[in-house]
């Protein structure tokens, strides 16, 4: 395997285990949403979620040579913390209502601009897999864009609570854009450049934040690397996990 | 205090072409969170090719019974004339389905003329809505609401062997300890 592919093969790797924490991050809400309809529409986007990760996850199998069917359960149910490579803000508890959603939609945005640009990849399976993905992913951008703006604009509470959640979020931003170790697969043209995602992401994201009147922070914090976690990963993989290795092999 | 959020009427189109047929309710803070979650409670498997969503207090109903003993004088209306869309029970077993529209001055005026026109033999109950009144959604959003669902399968929970297979684990377990 070159290293282009090595390189591309971390890259997806990446991509996968963020959608997969955040899907279950969100999964965590089912049975507990504020009303049965908003909790049976969570639960759809956390599948929805999960079936882009096994999608992200078979590319990574299929590039390292690995067995498509089997290996996205390995690295979903045998792997330790650190060897996860989704970004910190996913890992994050679900908090509120509120920040679930902002939460989800900061997601949904990021999908937004990297589908956009991954379905002219020069990369042909990746562009296929975008095809497939962006969809979706147009319904949950108008799922979590409409409730975002309802919550910034509804009641004092609403408000309030949604920007504690965005103070919260926000410093975590930076670390979904770095660009560590990606610039040859950016150069060959098979993903984007995470400046010009992150370009994107902010105009778009702004625009909405503003348009609801609230308040961005402004500092943002030195950005660790894909890999460096919370302690918050280690318990959501304990949850996450328990099953499959109290009984390895056990299917249904 | 009711702390529920109003309940929207769902209607759902099958395929194009078809008849609007009401699927059930949902509840949600306005008309364009109602189509969202009428979309998730009621299209995550099955074909759709429409949706539409009403306030609960927006449509006018009539049953058979009612409309024999209506007051004939409130059936004029006042104001000015706009569309009103009309749906009917055909039989005690279908939901109401889409079948036309009228053109009246009040809900009681299209009422009237609802049942002028649609009363097909069987027609039980008549509904009417405003036309403006409706929340739909639009063709360009079909790909993105309703062309997932058709490329997954819908498993019956039994297909799932979970309990089973919990129940043999348990045994298992059992068996160790003992």
């Amino acid at each position: 395997m070159d290293d282009l592919t090595t390189s591309l093969a971390e890259c997806v790797l990446g991509w996968a285990d963020d959608e997969m924490i955040l899907a279950h991050r969100n999964s965590e809400w089912t049975g507990h949403g504020p009303i049965l309809e908003e909790d049976i529409a969570l639960t759809n986007i956390a599948l929805d979620e999960m079936g882009h990760a096994q999608i992200l996850y078979g590319i990574h199998a299929d590039l390292i040579g690995a067995d498509v069917e089997t290996y996205p359960d390995q690295l979903v149910f045998f792997r330790e913390a650190p060897d996860f490579r989704n970004a910190q803000i996913w890992e994050l508890p679900r908090g509120d209502w509120g920040f679930t959603l902002l939460r989800q939609y900061f997601h949904d945005e990021l999908e937004h601009v990297r589908l956009k640009a991954l379905v002219d990849s020069e990369h042909e399976q990746l562009a296929q897999a975008a095809a497939k993905i962006a969809t979706e992913e147009l319904y949950h951008l108008r799922f979590s864009q409409a409730r975002v703006v309802r919550l910034a604009q509804g009641t004092p509470e609403s408000r309030e609570r949604l920007q504690v959640a965005l103070d919260q979020l926000w410093p975590n931003v930076p670390q979904l854009f770095e660009n560590r170790g990606l610039d040859a697969i950016v150069d060959r043209g098979w993903v984007p450049s995470p400046a010009d995602l992150n370009q994107a992401w902010e105009e778009r994201v702004l625009s909405l934040l503003h348009d609801v009147g609230l308040e961005v922070p402004g500092s943002k914090r030195h950005v660790p690397p894909r890999g460096q976690h919370s302690e918050h990963l280690v318990s959501l993989l304990d949850e996450l996990q328990r099953v499959a290795r109290a009984y390895p092999g056990a299917s249904w | 205090m009711d702390t529920q959020w109003p309940r929207f009427f769902v209607f759902k189109q099958d395929q194009q072409g078809e008849p609007f047929l009401n699927c059930g309710t949902v509840h949600a803070a306005d008309g364009e969170l109602a189509l969202l979650n009428a979309r998730d409670v009621f299209v995550r498997r099955p074909d759709c090719a429409g949706l539409w969503v009403v306030l609960a207090e927006h449509i006018t109903s009539q049953s058979l019974d009612e409309r024999a003993k209506r007051e004939p004088a409130a059936e004029v209306g006042e104001g000015s004339e706009e569309a009103f869309v009309v749906f009917a029970k055909r039989d005690h077993r279908r939901q109401h389905e889409l079948v036309g529209e009228v053109i009246a001055k009040s809900a009681e005026a299209a009422l009237s003329a609802a049942w002028g026109q649609f009363a097909a033999t069987g027609t039980t109950v008549i509904w009417v809505v405003p036309k403006r009144r409706i929340f739909a959604s639009e063709d360009a959003d079909g790909e993105a609401w309703f062309a997932p669902a058709k490329d997954k399968a819908y498993r019956h929970s039994a297909f799932y062997r979970t309990n089973s297979l919990m129940r043999e684990i348990k045994a298992n377990q059992a068996e160790d300890d003992g």
